[in-house]
């Protein structure tokens, strides 16, 4: 054999060898399986004087026994085990939008075996301090920071998935999801992004996370055994064995701004026209209540304290129990409730002592429906 | 002789592997190899590439195959004929066969019947079609002339690991 190859120039072996590439580790969806053996056996059919002779079967080592069962063997070499994999944002592709204070929010990743072998991936999760995924710049860090794999493949998260892959075949998906807790600080537009971290691990052993696989290139190469080889696009020109994915969670919350507002509606001498904040004069106080957030408002609820040179006007909108109006969206829904004490109707506006309570389950949306909300009332100077 | 001066690569058996072997054995002594390419970049950036043995092949690698046959015997040997099954993963890569003094053509049946790469077809879904390297058997070498006593020829093909 030696003889043959030295024949071939272009064979030519070369004494300083600094880095080893091998050919064509392209992504490769479906492989043959590692430790698959691939044998291959040559037959030569000839002729001696005219005659046909018994055919001869190929040896890795040379045979020249005729016959198909000269016990010649076939040339074989084993199928090495190429570790490739993805990791990709799922589903969403974009921010989770989390509420502060939320607890357990969810992201989904899909982790793809796309090697050639069984393989564990050992998952991790870190806050990122800065930059931008998809778009959206991190501002905050999420809180309690979780990772597991659908090991029950019911493509939700529960709480019993095991915190790595475990025993993901050739060519098989998994999602993966990350749990945060979203502190109840944070407020709207806060964004905080997260990245994950799968590291190949070896199969084998259920439920039980296996040793770090570990390339070998460094190893001594042989027919008989299944190496490792890191064909995942890793920092180096042999891969790292790991794969990272990023995705954030985008805070959404009810922004309100709340202004207060008097005006004198009449006064005893110049009654409706140009009327004066002097004794006697009736003046109506608006509390706007404006969302600027992303979300509802809910159980939104207003208190406000009258000065003691004031006398609440009871039917100041109207009938008695007319007392307060509540305009949801500029006139698009007008209510009124009365402010009695101690809210003896429990219509959620009442009185405790000089204290006015407003609280009818007002909800003030994003839309202009129902915002902004604007609260009044009427009291009469003393 | 005139045969293998139209050749030009076979290569002389310079010594002993032969006679004692003869009396017991055929007339040509057969060895196959799988080798892979590998690339290599010296200190100064060049590429090149050498033939190493198959040892770490994975999906999408290249192997090559190498099959050798000497003429042991006395006598030349006429209608050599070799023929290599295709192991069931591996793709042929289409034109890489090669043989000095060889007409080379391939089967898509299963090495029943053998034709030149273009002119084969297959009918799979009832609709004739032109054969692709994923539908090749067998690669057979017909070799044109005698390999007379002493000599060896070679003949190789690569493949692709599914």
């Amino acid at each position: 054999m030696k003889r043959l190859i030295t024949g071939f120039g272009r064979f030519a072996r070369l004494s300083s060898i600094v880095l080893v590439l091998f050919f064509s580790q392209q992504a490769f969806a479906v492989g043959t399986d590692a430790g698959v053996s691939i044998s291959n056996q040559a037959q030569v059919d000839y002729a001696v004087g005219g005659n046909t002779q018994e055919p001869i079967l190929s040896d890795p080592n040379g045979n020249s026994a005729p016959g198909l069962a000269s016990g010649a063997l076939a040339t074989t070499f084993l199928v090495d085990n190429r570790v490739d994999f993805t990791l990709v944002e799922f589903g969403l592709i974009g921010a989770t939008q989390v509420n502060p204070g939320q607890p357990d929010a969810v992201t989904t990743f899909e982790l793809t075996n796309t090697g050639n072998s069984p393989q564990d991936y050992n998952l991790a999760v870190v806050n990122l301090v800065g930059g931008a995924v998809n778009g959206n710049t991190d501002t905050v860090d999420m809180s309690n920071l979780r990772v597991f794999a659908d090991t029950d493949g019911s493509a939700t998260w529960t709480p019993a998935d095991l915190i790595f892959v475990d025993e993901l075949l050739a060519d098989a998906s998994t999602l993966v999801f990350v749990v945060v807790d979203a502190n109840v600080a944070l407020v709207n537009a806060d964004v905080g992004n997260i990245e994950v971290t799968a590291t190949t691990h070896d199969a084998g052993v259920a439920t039980a996370l296996g040793a770090l696989t570990t390339d070998d290139a460094a190893s001594v190469d042989s027919t008989t055994t299944v190496e490792v080889v890191f064909a995942d696009d890793g920092a180096g020109s042999i891969g790292d064995g790991l794969e990272v994915s990023a995705d954030g969670y985008q805070v959404s919350s009810a922004a309100l701004t709340i202004t207060k507002s008097s005006s004198v509606i009449s006064d005893p001498f110049n009654l409706g026209v140009n009327p004066k904040a002097i004794p006697g004069a009736t003046v109506e106080f608006e509390i706007t209540v404006e969302n600027t957030g992303a979300v509802n408002a809910d159980q939104v609820r207003i208190a406000d304290v009258l000065s003691s040179d004031l006398t609440l006007v009871l039917g100041g909108y109207g009938a008695p129990g007319q007392d307060a109006r509540i305009d949801l969206g500029a006139g698009t829904t007008v209510s009124t409730c009365s402010l009695d004490a101690g809210d003896g109707d429990g219509d959620g506006c009442g009185t405790a002592g000089a204290t006015i309570t407003i609280d009818p389950g007002l909800t003030v949306g994003t839309t202009g429906t129902d915002n902004p909300a604007v609260i009044s009332f009427r009291v009469t100077i003393n | 002789m005139k045969n293998v001066m139209q050749a030009g690569i076979f290569f002389l058996v310079l010594a002993s592997a032969g006679n004692a072997g003869a009396q017991t054995s055929g007339h040509l002594n057969v060895t196959t190899t799988v080798q892979k390419e590998e690339v290599t970049i010296d200190e100064a950036g060049k590429r090149s590439t050498q033939l190493v043995e198959a040892a770490k092949v994975v999906p999408g690698d290249e192997v090559i195959y190498t099959v050798t046959f000497a003429n042991i015997g006395d006598q030349p040997a006429e209608n050599v004929v070799i023929t290599n099954p295709l192991p069931e993963q591996l793709t042929y890569v289409d034109g890489s066969a090669f043989g000095p003094g060889a007409e080379i053509v391939f089967s898509v049946d299963g090495g029943k019947t053998f034709a030149k790469a273009g002119e084969l077809t297959v009918n799979d879904t009832g609709v004739p079609r032109s054969a692709t390297v994923k539908d090749f058997t067998h690669i057979r070498w017909v070799m044109v002339g005698e390999i007379p006593a002493g000599s060896q020829g070679m003949s190789q093909f690569r493949a692709r690991l599914d």
